[in-house]
């Protein structure tokens, strides 16, 4: 009896290593794969940025990982970061930040960070102006001198990729002058002399 | 008056000579431990971390948070605390 029961536990002890073995191999071809997708992933890039794609040269395709130090040093600077040495401690990091910026269409968040104050005011304006017609000219793929303004760019990129719900400016000043009616509206009628604009009874009432 | 606490005032009132890296606003025992393993063991470590990073707040949570698990508000008193330190001694 007792012998029945061990050769029972050692049968489900053979099963259950060969089932981890099968996970472990398991996950990690799942784990493989993954890697392997988002190594494309990162190659292929951003799709919505793809205005851009065409001066991006081949060593920006590349995965954050297969980019030596000064490839990511310079990748780096292309999208308007200063980076610090890139060494052993700090290239994980500097790869994090490569990808987030990749990913955000090449934007510069720290911008906002550091001039709040007129940055969302350009952004504003250039999200008005990017939802015209004239939003193709506008948005020039070049790769000019200028850094400002094309961080400032490719963040109104990004700042229109994620802001595609807010409500249009006309809606907004169509409020704003029905708020300034109904506040005319209270003025007018609490001026002393207005006692003749409200009737002591309606016409139709009579008491 | 400002909201930073004992352990972050202890720290930048003076050099940091040999502190363990406990000594941090918002580094305690665990987190202490944690950047122990991975190689800072003193203050002045964390400090070349940082310093390396060219004292930028962002790079240096991601790093903080990359390294030992932090929760924002620990990865903030860290940096405050450097920061100022740094500010008056560096």
């Amino acid at each position: 009896m007792f012998s029945k029961i061990q050769t029972l536990l050692g049968d489900a002890n053979m099963v259950k290593l060969a089932h981890d073995k099968y996970q472990s191999t398991y996950l990690m071809n799942i784990r493989d794969t993954n890697q392997n997708y988002s190594k494309k992933i990162s190659q292929v890039g951003n799709p919505t940025s793809h205005s851009y794609s065409d001066y991006k040269t081949k060593s920006t395709m590349a995965a954050v990982e297969d980019l030596t130090n000064q490839e990511l040093a310079e990748e780096l600077r292309n999208l308007g970061v200063s980076p610090g040495p890139i060494i052993a401690s700090t290239r994980r990091v500097y790869e994090k930040k490569l990808m987030k910026l990749r990913q955000s269409g090449g934007g510069e968040p720290l911008i906002q960070k550091y001039q709040p104050q007129t940055y969302v005011y350009q952004v504003k304006i250039c999200r008005v102006l990017n939802r015209s017609p004239w939003a193709d000219l506008k948005r020039q793929p070049d790769v000019d001198h200028r850094p400002n303004l094309r961080n400032r760019l490719q963040v109104n990129q990004s700042q229109q990729a994620g802001g595609g719900g807010g409500i249009p400016m006309i809606v907004k000043i169509f409020l704003l002058l029905l708020v300034v009616f109904f506040v005319y509206l209270v003025i007018v009628n609490m001026d002393p002399s207005s006692e003749s604009n409200i009737p002591k009874s309606l016409p139709g009432d009579e008491v | 008056m400002s909201t930073t606490s004992q352990k972050h005032r202890n720290f930048v009132a003076e050099p940091m000579g040999d502190k363990p890296v406990t000594e941090l606003s918002g580094i305690g025992e665990t987190l202490g431990g944690r950047l122990c393993e991975s190689g800072f063991d003193k203050a002045y470590v964390v400090l070349g971390q940082f310093l390396v990073l060219k004292k930028d707040e962002e790079l240096f949570r991601d790093w903080l948070k990359e390294t030992t698990g932090a929760n924002a508000k620990q990865q903030g008193d860290c940096f405050n605390c450097l920061k100022e330190w740094c500010d008056s001694f560096l």
